[in-house]
């Protein structure tokens, strides 16, 4: 008798593959065909010999190194992820920069966003400050202008001895030897500033010199004798954009510069 | 009773939210029923070492891909024989196997065969049969018989209908068949 039943039927039926329909044909099938029946156990016995077949037993390194070197694959990979988008980050990152570097260079562009971010909120122009410091020349001339002023107010009269003079006039004479003596300490307090120094001063609001420092390190040395030479001489006031103000003076640049 | 299934989707979750240690327990678990696939496709037992390894490598980067509540392992035998193909059609265009070869591992298995039991010469026959067969065939073959794959995992896995999977099964079969039968001519 010619069989015609598929091998693939046979196939799919061993294999628990069929439908309800196909399954049922199979099985009236095999009840009355013996080649088919004998067919259906080759197979099955085919498929005993497969599963028995010796796989060759893996190497030690792959049993027990296959999770560490994988492991360590797989973790280098995340890594390597940041690296691959690199091309993408870095021109980005760059650009960023720029924006920001730009945005602080023009003044007088407005707002600056990125995307829903504001960067810089509030931005103001440069203001103008005016200034004004006491100059080297008031710290020399100050005393110099005194020392005249006092001559001026001097009336010497040569070859008289103070115990002639009437008593107004010897009460002007005690005045003036009075006045004299500060002249001629006040001359001898003329300053005469290193040259070769920088000179600072801190100068009050008042414009009275404080303290001085002398030195060409970036910190001048606190110089107490140049300081017991100026310290209350008053000079101009110093004023930040119209108000007085303390100020640290530098007298030696101001010198340079007037030189 | 252990669920393998749960238990591996718990783990792929982990890995997805970026926990790369919990990708070390499914390469524990399936790097041997792996291995056994990748052997029984080429042969050789380095080259299903370095398969098995590639295939966890690129299961691993891949892992987005995978939707949680299917089996882990058919979706990585996927990857798997995916790359073994192509692996072996390389292998293939490289280096053809001597047909002498073939012959010597068909008919003189190694062992002396005084000391073989009947056992051991029948899978030697088998095993030869095996290596016989095309590589889509043994592909196919190991993926039901040996790893019991349904049809409908076979398909995905080698991206074919799962009516070519029943057809070429069958066809598998019976060449193997086939060439056993042989084999047992030669013996006697």
């Amino acid at each position: 008798m010619k069989c015609d039943m598929p091998h693939e039927l046979l196939s799919g039926y061993l294999d628990g593959e069929l439908s309800d329909a196909q399954k049922k044909q199979v099985e009236e099938h095999l009840k009355k065909c013996t080649r088919c029946q004998k067919e259906l156990e080759e197979l099955r016995q085919l498929d005993e010999y497969v599963r028995t077949v010796e796989v060759e037993e893996p190497s030690r390194t792959f049993v027990f190194g296959l999770n560490r070197r994988v492991m360590k694959a797989v973790a280098k990979r995340r890594t390597s992820v940041l690296f691959r988008l690199s091309p993408v980050f870095a021109p980005v990152a760059v650009a960023v920069l720029v924006l920001i570097i730009l945005a602080n260079i023009d003044r007088q562009a407005g707002v600056v966003h990125l995307g829903h971010r504001v960067l810089y909120a509030e931005r103001r122009g440069r203001e103008e400050v005016t200034l004004s410091i006491p100059s080297i020349a008031g710290a020399q001339y100050g005393i110099e202008k005194g020392a005249v002023s006092q001559k001026e107010d001097v009336v010497v009269t040569p070859g008289l001895a103070p115990a002639a003079q009437a008593p107004e006039a010897a009460k002007k004479t005690a005045k003036r030897e009075v006045r004299d003596e500060v002249s001629s300490r006040r001359a001898e307090e003329f300053v005469e500033l290193p040259q070769d120094k920088i000179v600072r001063a801190i100068v009050d609001s008042t414009g009275t010199v404080v303290k001085v420092a002398t030195g060409n390190t970036i910190v001048p040395e606190r110089d107490t004798v140049l300081e017991n030479q100026l310290r209350g001489r008053q000079l101009t006031a110093p004023t930040v954009a119209g108000r007085r103000t303390q100020l640290y003076v530098d007298f030696t640049q101001k010198q340079e510069r007037d030189n | 009773m252990y669920n393998s299934t749960e238990v591996d989707g718990v783990l792929i979750e982990r890995v997805k939210k970026g926990e790369t240690e919990a990708y070390n327990p499914l390469v524990e678990r399936y790097k041997l029923p792996l291995y056994t696939v990748m052997y029984r496709m080429v042969r050789h037992r380095d080259d299903a070492e370095d398969l098995v390894e590639e295939a966890f490598i690129k299961g691993f980067r891949a892992i987005k891909t995978f939707e949680t509540g299917r089996p882990f392992f058919a979706w990585l035998c996927k990857i798997a024989v995916n790359n073994a193909i192509n692996f072996l059609k390389k292998e293939r265009r490289g280096k053809m196997q001597p047909i002498e070869q073939v012959e010597h591992t068909l008919t003189a298995p190694q062992g002396d065969p005084v000391e073989m039991t009947e056992q051991k010469i029948l899978h030697e026959r088998v095993a030869a049969a095996m290596a016989q067969l095309n590589d889509d065939d043994r592909t196919i073959l190991s993926l039901r018989i040996d790893e019991e794959f349904s049809y409908d995992e076979i398909a995905s896995i080698l991206k074919i209908p799962r009516g070519t999977v029943m057809s070429r099964l069958a066809r598998a079969r019976q060449r193997l068949k086939k060439i056993f039968k042989s084999t047992e001519e030669e013996q006697q």
